[in-house]
């Protein structure tokens, strides 16, 4: 029954179907499958076996986007039955903050680098568009991330970058927190220009410079 | 690859999903070039050089210079020739799945053929073609759904020249399921050996006749005259049911006139004497309507395939066919360029997309270069792209409730994105063109894979299919039987 509904759980990712994620997800706390092994066996599972066949060139984004639509909503049935003890113990890659910069409202590549990364098995905290400074500097006193992802569609937005980085530095907090920067108009010159830790030339390659910044050096 | 009905990935481009067409020529404008046709055929005439042929014209009324070989053929018999075209044209293939039905609703990509050099896909070097290049572009155009109908690529110049188009047909049959097309069938005893051998895959031919496994084109020799033994080729495979083909290729200003109408009115008055020839001969046998005007360039001394004087007449050839009630073959995704690379792939395009608009039932070009004479297996690989994205170009379009997408318009709103819904996922093979080939990759993930152009990539393709597809192949049995029909031509046919 529990190999059943974990297998379930999983075929409802890797088919995009994001309602019955949700359905499988309330069966499964009725049926007393343990939460976490709900997601980590099988939601998760799925999202992992989507993730690779989009590596692989042989799904597109938006199954990618939809299969991490289905584990989300139906994370959100789960979470609330996982104890407290557990939640600590179910520490992710790493945790991320990512948004994009102060007077730029250019969601999609911040959205698909967050979604990326949830699926290399990151925990992604999304802030949305048009972040100010103070609003990066306070969530990451917040929540304690291990990276900053800043994004800017916009020559003109991206300045904003270096002004983060500059408080991160005064407020002492630069040595605790990597920062990547990424969108289109950005470059590792860039980035090494403002002294930022990383570049994602695309979200793949964030994905993987993301990786390097947590290994411990 | 699935194809879907309704759907992107179909055997043969479904005309009825294509919302952009286009005309070349007015209705007038045809109706002009027929009766110019008429004219020519009726008072300068035309020469064929096979006694048989003249006598079946002397017989059935023409005016007959037997000195001069020349004909004179009045406008009824023309009219006559054209009414009695057989108009259920369907091209069989050995898996029955990739039958090519000419029934004016599809459009069908066929390989371009009979190419003399070839670039070597291991040392990309330059050198006469062999029996092993057919094998190899056999099998890589089966692998390609862009190409519906394969045309030996090049000739087989490696065995000898009498039993050469046996060899190319059955390195051809033997290495894919598709139809096979083949051209230059120069002798009325070749192609007996040909419909035998296409006989042998079906079980004889009484079944050859109802499933045509081949079918054969014959150029006629601008301006005005035609080859006696390629036309009496022609009659022996009208005489198999095997659909026969007739391509005129005057060259604009040298081998016909330099105006484009004019060079169509040559053309045409070629194609429709061997039409009449065959259908007094044989009476509502299939015939496919070909034409060609491409530029003879004044500069380089060498015929423009990939000009637009030849993309034009080659739709408007199409349109022609169409008005005469027969499907047509054309030339198209034609490119003059020496090697695969950025002239090709511009000519390739602006000689292919017209044809495709203007709805011809068959253009073949792609896979060769250097004006149909080089084979290219990466041009083969980049042209399949370039008629799949033409082939999305002409479906325009679809505007309906569904497409006009309000729901998901609502419930996404302003600052989200589409990403994860599920109409994107619906919708998205249907409305995009997927590339099998392009590089869109970022500019960072470009330089990481090796900064590679499109040739390159094109090349990896043609050798990961090589590596990994497998046609069906012949069984055993019918494989003895075509080595043994190729060794009884092989001492019968040495004389000619």
């Amino acid at each position: 029954m529990k190999e059943e509904l974990l297998k379930s759980l999983m075929d409802a990712v890797t088919g995009y179907d994001v309602d019955a994620a949700v359905k499988l997800a309330e069966e499964a706390l009725r049926a007393g499958v343990d939460p976490v092994d709900a997601i980590q066996d099988g939601l998760a599972k799925g999202v992992r076996i989507v993730g690779d066949r989009f590596a692989a060139g042989e799904a597109f984004l938006t199954e990618l986007m939809i299969a991490a639509e289905a584990m989300k909503q139906a994370m959100a049935v789960l979470e609330p039955a996982i104890p407290k003890r557990a939640k600590a113990a179910k520490r992710a890659l790493g945790k991320i903050l990512i948004g994009t910069v102060e007077g730029d409202i250019h969601d999609i590549g911040k959205s698909i680098v967050g979604t990326m990364l949830t699926v290399a098995g990151f925990e992604v905290v999304d802030l949305g568009v048009d972040v100010s400074v103070e609003k990066f500097i306070n969530k990451t006193k917040e929540v304690e991330p291990d990276i900053i992802g800043m994004s800017a569609l916009m020559t003109t937005t991206m300045v904003k970058m270096k002004d983060v980085i500059k408080i991160l530095d005064a407020d002492g907090l630069r040595k605790k927190v990597k920062v990547m920067v990424g969108g289109a108009p950005t470059s590792k010159e860039w980035a090494r220009e403002i002294d930022a830790d990383g570049h994602g030339g695309d979200a793949m390659e964030a994905v993987e410079v993301a990786k390097k910044l947590i290994e411990p050096s | 690859m699935t194809r879907t009905k309704g759907g992107f990935f179909l055997w043969g481009f479904p005309r009825e999903t294509q919302r952009i067409t286009f005309s070349v020529l007015s209705k007038d404008d045809l109706e002009a070039i027929h009766w110019a046709t008429l004219d020519v055929l009726e008072t300068t005439g035309v020469r064929i050089y096979s006694e048989k042929c003249l006598k079946t014209l002397e017989e059935a009324g023409c005016t007959i210079n037997h000195e001069q070989h020349s004909v004179l053929i009045p406008s009824h018999l023309v009219e006559e020739a054209l009414r009695k075209c057989n108009r259920t044209i369907r091209l069989c293939a050995r898996d029955p799945k990739y039958d090519a039905n000419l029934d004016d609703r599809h459009v069908y990509i066929t390989s371009d053929g009979n190419g003399t050099e070839t670039f070597d896909l291991d040392t990309g070097q330059r050198r006469p073609s062999k029996k092993d290049d057919i094998v190899k572009s056999a099998i890589i155009s089966d692998a390609l759904d862009a190409v519906h109908i394969y045309w030996p690529m090049v000739s087989s110049q490696d065995v000898p020249s009498h039993i050469r188009h046996l060899h190319d047909l059955e390195a051809s049959l033997a290495n894919t399921e598709k139809h096979v097309t083949f051209e230059t069938t120069m002798h009325p005893k070749e192609a007996q050996y040909q419909i035998e051998m296409a006989a042998t895959l079906v079980g004889g031919r009484k079944e050859l006749r109802r499933r045509p496994l081949i079918s054969s084109l014959h150029c006629t020799s601008a301006p005005l005259q035609m080859h006696g033994g390629c036309l009496e080729a022609a009659l022996e495979f009208a005489k198999a049911g095997v659909p026969i083909m007739f391509m005129g290729m005057p060259q604009l200003g040298a081998t016909g006139p330099v105006t484009l109408a004019g060079s169509m009115v040559v053309s045409n008055a070629e194609v429709l004497s061997c039409i009449v020839v065959t259908q007094l001969t044989y009476p509502g046998s299939s015939v496919v309507y070909s034409g060609s005007g491409a530029a003879f360039d004044m500069k380089a001394l060498m015929r423009a395939g990939g000009g637009p004087e030849h993309a034009l007449t080659c739709a408007a050839f199409g349109q022609l066919s169409r008005y005469y009630g027969i499907p047509s073959i054309v030339g198209g995704f034609v490119s003059t360029a020496k090697r695969p690379g950025a002239q090709a792939s511009y000519e390739k395009l602006t000689s292919g997309f017209p044809a495709v608009f203007s709805g011809c039932d068959m253009i073949a070009g792609i896979g060769l270069v250097n004006d149909c004479t080089t084979l290219a297996f990466e041009e083969l690989v980049i042209d399949a792209e370039i008629a799949r994205i033409v082939f999305r170009l002409a479906q325009g379009i679809e505007v309906n409730d569904n497409t006009l997408a309000l729901n998901v318009i609502r419930k996404v709103g302003p600052g989200g994105n589409f990403l994860a819904e599920r109409h994107t996922l619906d919708y998205l093979k249907k409305e995009h063109f997927i590339p099998e080939l392009s590089d869109r990759r970022s500019y960072e993930s470009w330089l990481k894979d090796g900064a590679k152009d499109i040739v390159k990539r094109a090349r990896e393709k043609a050798v990961a299919i090589l590596h990994k597809h497998q046609p069906k192949p012949l069984e055993k049995e019918v494989q003895r039987e075509l080595q043994d029909i190729i060794s009884r031509a092989n001492s019968d046919l040495a004389e000619h």
